[in-house]
């Protein structure tokens, strides 16, 4: 009989505690995400050795691509050589819209926009679970990065902040099913959300009547408070057009390549 | 005690080795769910209220490894230790092929758990079909690692001074 009591006192203990942890899953989801103690101690004890381990084994695999590369090296030089030549010819010509359109808006009376700062960091480690987008980089609070600071790679948008250590910070990703981005097609000029599926990205509240086509480039519409304007997305790769309805159906595919992300900015507005 | 400060950092060890080298050189195989393993060893061998801390605890931790809203894998890991302790210990600790049947029946139960937790607080509404599909891969895998795993486990076991509990034993 003691034995049984005993045991149901225990019993009694954790589910006490199971709703515990269900009131406090509740209050994290209604509150501001924010970076809590317990947190905030793990990634500053585990980042030294997730940065130690990515670290060694990025050189050991640069070792051995560096071997790798050596075969047919003289080939891939000249013609990096041409890409060169091609990329400062565009380059001159960038040079030239770019001062065209300095010219341009100071002739409108355009308020010069504020320049970001943009911070570096590399890429530590990934997300223990499958089914969730996130990455953690080595740089954090120490650094001026906060929550909800949009993440950039160079070609497009890597997500943003979601929880930040003093040295090391998670990003959720563009493609997490949470993740929502408000966008713009790039032709049409048609405002979207652009919504994480896991793997890729969809586009949702297009309007139907919009000409929207595969191959068009998917750009932050700067709408949504948390990323700049015109930085890129995705492409479009799938444009379903129901007959009836309000929106169409898009899927597009991110610019970043995710599973090669090494190094990204971290967007810090200068007001913040 | 003894068995949180012991099962503890081996998690986050075990988690950080799955968020660095795992992601490198196996990217497109699902990582083991570790954390979901050493709580269904603990289901069976540790005692009730340490265990169900425990658990709770690991939880907390992976939500920190993940970028799910704080609170959700603890959840999770609470309710599966708890159904472990009383399922599961109606079954002989001692046989090898416990904790790999545990195993398979776990990972499907902490997807299952997964999704009902996300469409009923409604944080990811788009996930679940990925979760579902990706069931019997994270099933094969994780059964892997329980094996090769064991040993380890039943080794800090025994410093943690736990005890395979056996059929009908009267305390927990």
């Amino acid at each position: 009989m003691r034995d049984f009591l005993d045991l149901q006192k225990r019993l009694f203990v954790l589910l006490i505690l199971f709703l515990c942890a269900l009131l406090l899953y509740s209050y994290n989801l209604r509150t501001k995400p924010d970076t809590n103690l317990f947190e905030r101690s793990i990634l500053v004890l585990t980042e030294p050795l997730s940065q130690g381990v990515t670290a060694t084994t990025r050189g050991v695999i640069s070792l051995w691509h560096e071997y790798l590369d050596l075969v047919g090296v003289k080939q891939e030089n000249d013609s990096l050589r041409q890409e060169l030549k091609r990329l400062e010819r565009i380059q001159i010509h960038n040079s030239e819209l770019a001062a065209e359109n300095t010219r341009l808006k100071k002739l409108l009376d355009f308020r010069e926009r504020v320049e970001d700062q943009a911070i570096p960091a590399q890429v530590i480690s990934a997300d223990a679970m499958n089914w969730f987008r996130t990455i953690t980089i080595n740089k954090g609070t120490d650094s001026g990065i906060s929550e909800n600071m949009p993440v950039m790679a160079a070609s497009g948008v890597v997500g943003r902040t979601i929880k930040c250590a003093a040295n090391s910070s998670r990003v959720l990703l563009i493609t997490d099913a949470s993740s929502a981005v408000a966008a713009l097609i790039q032709n049409s000029r048609t405002r979207t959300v652009a919504r994480g599926t896991g793997s890729g990205i969809s586009c949702e509240y297009a309007a139907r009547l919009d000409e929207t086509g595969v191959g068009d480039h998917l750009v932050t519409s700067g709408t949504g408070g948390v990323f700049p304007k015109g930085i890129p997305i995705g492409t479009i790769t799938n444009v379903h057009t129901p007959k009836y309805g309000l929106f169409q159906t898009i899927k597009a595919k991110p610019a970043v390549d995710f599973s090669r992300l090494e190094e990204v900015l971290v967007i810090v507005k200068k007001d913040q | 005690m003894k068995i949180f400060l012991l099962f503890f950092p081996l998690s986050t060890l075990l988690l950080v080795i799955q968020t660095t080298l795992w992601t490198t050189f196996l990217p497109q195989t699902p990582c083991p769910n570790t954390t979901l393993l050493i709580t269904l060893y603990l289901g069976f061998q540790a005692p009730l209220l340490c265990g169900g801390i425990c658990a709770l605890a690991l939880g907390f931790l992976l939500d920190v490894f993940s970028g799910v809203t704080f609170g959700f894998h603890g959840i999770i890991f609470l309710a599966i230790f708890i159904l472990t302790a009383g399922l599961g210990r109606q079954l002989n600790g001692d046989n090898t092929l416990i904790l790999p049947l545990a195993t398979i029946i776990g990972s499907g139960a902490f997807a299952l758990m997964s999704v009902l937790i996300l469409l009923l607080f409604s944080d990811r509404d788009q996930v679940w079909l990925q979760i579902l599909s990706s069931i019997p891969l994270q099933m094969g895998v994780n059964l892997v690692t329980v094996i090769i795993l064991r040993p380890l486990f039943t080794y800090l076991g025994s410093i943690g001074g736990v005890q395979p509990v056996h059929p009908f034993r009267k305390t927990l």
